[in-house]
């Protein structure tokens, strides 16, 4: 994951209260949440409806005589409170990277520590009257309950002695459910801030050993990179001819991109070795890199590098790496002609994808474009044809140094080639004269042999 | 005399415009072949094949070489490693420790040779070239005739590898599979070799002839092939034979090209084609090397063969192809030159490297992260 660098606050607690607030985990909003349906719509617990049948009360004994809530809420606080306490430690590691990242992490836990713990006692607060004022519903309606329960005449007897008051009793049911399940995830917020608590502690724990794992990872990356550095140079063989300055480049890219929180899993996961710690910061900065760079074009880097050098923004970068690329890496290497240019000559243009990028006039042909398939590069291909080797100085050259090696030693390839040969390649027509060829003992020339008919070469 | 000067604009869609060339499927990997010959060759086939690992592809891949002491791997910018194949399957060694002998022991390879072996030293019929010349391409000329039977099977495995895909079912079934596995477009073959070498020289004079042929008896249908010879300059100063061997070669080739082969090997099969060896023959080479102007240096070499195999690597791609060969399909007037299969080739390219620049950035990035955390877990 990508995280923005954040602007520092000048109170950390205040800062990472209010985030806490912004993912629903305070006091006052985390009960409320773990009561959310998955549809976001708070939880109802059941409640019994008065109803009337035939003029009289029709009252669900058996539910309005249960000593217990229903508690139907059991499996979704638990769901709830399960996703919480799974979210705390990536939280956790956010708060710890965001505000003021001058501050020391231990110090910021510490901070976190403190908000958590007056959460945790704000809520035990919260939780304490909740237990009152259940006890005291519990009490109230157990009255009813043995009212309605008594040995002493029917129901509407009791009713009509005042005894059990069924409206009341109603109301007072209702109200345990309602109670009941504002206590449980009370409860239940309690137990997330509890995980959340034993979070920190557990990283306050790692924090010396992971720092240390941390440090020796450090020195470890740094050699890494150093190393790696030399073979990039050694790799400097490598294609294009005309590189953009790639650890500038990179630099730049990384620059952009701030410790992510993911990095201090660390301290929840401590890594069981230095290479471990060392191969868990290389795997994810690998993930990200490929992210980073897998979305950057040429464009994209011709516009770094323009910004790295501080070159001005109405200066036509791409023409000019392109009027580089041809002139410096390919045309600057073309082949000294003999005489006049000869020949049949297609420059192509290579883009990534490629539609053409430039445009040019030529003498002797055309330019067109077609796809490298390479993401990052551009290039020329100049290609003639339909020339003559011996159109080229260099060949001329080399055919002139050919000539006067044989008068040395034979260096031709194929007998018609030889001096004594039919001019214009056909098999000789005379015996070959001896020639001094001699067997790998240095003694005696080799017999005669036929050649094989029709064998020429 | 120096080429044009080329000014580029910015591309208008409304103006005399190059155009783009037309989109083309990917390649299949069994579309084409790329084989090395000789050392240089042999090298630069590898760089190509490393190239193209980098594009997430990897041809099909066969090198001949009669110079042993080729390196085992070639590095990869993310850091990596690419063996090279110098297994039997892929790389064949012209293993030839007595050939003046040898030589005599075959009629017909005294009587080709007796002539050709004019002013040459028994001593001097032992010289080995390897990554630039310094051998005779002459000699290891007799290294491929004493060797013609395996290299023919070589070329031939190498063209099966190519063709079709490695598994193929057995039986009945299994050869109906073949046979509808063979490609219904001929295969594009790309050979690179050094001009002024011995073997690559040697090798380039029959290779084409050889891989046509022995496509024909697999009932492929006629390859393109397409040689692409690097130097003479690139390998200056590394010998004396620079542009001998370059002469030697280019002569050798266009002979072919005039008239043809007509050639019995000792194995008792002939080479016989009254056509040119390629339908290409493309000389990449960079007149600024050496840099001091006497000697090229082996990082300046190194270099080069990137930059060939770079080259080959973009030949290697339909998509090049099509957008060069859409251009000249249609001639004005007659050719001119006796050997119009003959260019020259030059490659520039610019940019970033995607895999240089993600390993940079993730090492930055794990280095950033280290101090950071470090920092704030100071305290």
């Amino acid at each position: 994951m990508v995280v923005p660098i954040p602007h520092p606050a000048a109170d950390p607690a205040a800062a990472i209260y209010t985030h806490l607030e912004g993912q629903g985990f305070t006091a006052a909003q985390l009960p409320r949440l773990l009561r959310q349906t998955a549809d976001g719509e708070p939880f109802v617990p059941l409640q019994i409806q008065p109803s009337v049948v035939n003029g009289r009360p029709d009252l669900p004994v058996t539910l309005l005589t249960r000593s217990d809530p229903v508690r139907n809420w059991d499996a979704l606080l638990s769901a709830n409170s399960e996703h919480r306490k799974t979210a705390f430690s990536p939280l956790i590691s956010l708060l710890v990277t965001q505000y003021d990242p001058t501050l020391a992490i231990g110090g910021r836990l510490t901070a976190l520590q403190e908000v958590v713990g007056r959460e945790t006692t704000a809520l035990r607060k919260l939780h304490t009257q909740q237990q009152a004022d259940y006890a005291h519903t519990c009490a109230d309606l157990t009255q009813q309950q043995r009212a309605l329960g008594g040995q002493k005449g029917g129901l509407m007897q009791r009713l009509i002695d005042g005894a059990f008051n069924a409206a009341k009793a109603i109301q007072l049911w209702n109200l345990r459910e309602t109670q009941a399940l504002k206590l449980d995830s009370v409860a239940a917020a309690l137990e997330v801030l509890a995980a959340a608590t034993a979070a920190i502690q557990a990283a306050q724990a790692n924090l010396q050993q992971v720092g240390a794992r941390v440090q020796h990872a450090r020195r470890a990356l740094h050699e890494a990179r150093a190393t790696q550095r030399q073979s990039w140079v050694v790799l400097h063989d490598w294609p294009p001819d005309l590189k953009l300055d790639h650890g500038r480049i990179a630099g730049l890219l990384a620059a952009q991109i701030s410790t992510p929180a993911a990095a201090l899993d660390l301290l929840f996961h401590p890594p069981a070795s230095d290479a471990a710690c060392v191969a868990a910061l290389q795997a994810q900065a690998a993930t990200d890199a490929q992210q980073i760079v897998g979305n950057l074009t040429l464009i994209g880097a011709l516009e770094w590098q323009r910004g790295a050098e501080g070159l001005a923004s109405d200066l036509d970068v791409q023409l000019m790496f392109g009027q580089a690329v041809l002139g410096v890496c390919c045309t600057a290497r073309s082949l000294a002609w003999a005489g006049q240019p000869q020949g049949r000559r297609t420059l192509l243009q290579l883009t990534p994808d490629g539609q053409p990028w430039f445009g040019a006039t030529l003498d002797r042909g055309a330019l067109r474009s077609a796809g490298s398939t390479t993401p990052g590069l551009i290039g020329f291909l100049d290609l003639t044809e339909e020339i003559a080797p011996t159109d080229l100085a260099l060949v001329r050259a080399a055919l002139t140094a050919l000539a006067v090696a044989q008068m040395q030693q034979n260096n031709s390839l194929f007998v018609e080639l030889l001096p004594q040969a039919v001019p214009g390649g056909g098999p000789p027509t005379q015996p070959l004269p001896d020639v001094p060829v001699y067997h790998s003992n240095g003694h005696g020339p080799l017999p005669a042999a036929p050649t094989a008919g029709g064998v020429t070469t | 005399m120096q080429s044009e000067s080329i000014t580029l604009t910015r591309y208008q869609p409304a103006g005399p415009a190059p155009l783009a060339s037309p989109p083309v499927a990917a390649p299949a990997q069994s579309d084409t072949l790329l084989g090395g010959l000789g050392t240089f060759g042999t090298l630069t086939a590898f760089r190509t094949a490393a190239l193209c690992v980098a594009q997430g592809t990897l041809p099909p891949l066969f090198s001949l070489d009669n110079a042993a002491g080729l390196p085992s791997a070639v590095p990869l910018p993310d850091g990596r490693r690419l063996e090279f194949p110098l297994t039997p399957q892929a790389h064949l060694y012209l293993h030839s420790p007595d050939r003046r002998t040898q030589l005599g022991e075959y009629s017909l390879l005294t009587a080709r040779y007796a002539p050709l072996l004019r002013g040459l030293s028994v001593a001097g019929t032992y010289r080995q070239g390897g990554y630039g010349g310094g051998a005779v391409p002459l000699l290891s000329l007799i290294d491929v005739d004493l060797h013609i039977a395996a290299i023919r099977t070589h070329v031939r495995r190498a063209l099966q590898a190519a063709a079709r895909p490695p598994a193929a079912a057995g039986g009945v079934l299994g050869a109906l599979a073949d046979r509808a596995s063979q490609p219904r477009h001929p295969l594009f073959v790309l050979l690179t070799a050094g001009v002024s070498g011995s073997c690559g020289a040697a090798l380039a004079q029959i290779a084409g002839y050889l891989i046509r042929q022995e496509a024909g008896r697999l009932g492929l249908p006629r390859p393109t092939v397409w040689l692409l010879l690097a130097g003479p300059q690139a390998f200056q100063g590394l010998t004396p034979r620079t542009l001998v061997n370059c002469g030697a070669t280019l002569e050798g080739l266009q002979h072919l090209a005039r008239h043809g082969i007509d050639r019995l090997g000792i194995d008792g099969q002939a080479i016989r084609e009254a056509a040119p060896p390629y339908d290409y023959v493309w000389l990449l080479d960079d007149p600024q090397l050496p840099g001091d102007g006497n000697r090229v240096t082996d990082a300046e070499l190194a270099q080069f063969s990137w930059r060939v195999a770079a080259a080959a690597r973009l030949l290697l791609q339909p998509s090049i192809r099509a957008a060069y060969l859409d251009h000249v399909a249609n001639r004005e007037g007659e050719q001119t030159v006796e050997w119009p299969q003959f260019g020259t080739l030059q490659l520039g390219l610019g940019g970033f490297d995607p895999a240089l620049l993600t390993a940079q950035v993730a090492a930055e990035l794990a280095c950033r992260r280290a101090d950071a955390l470090a920092t704030v877990l100071a305290n």
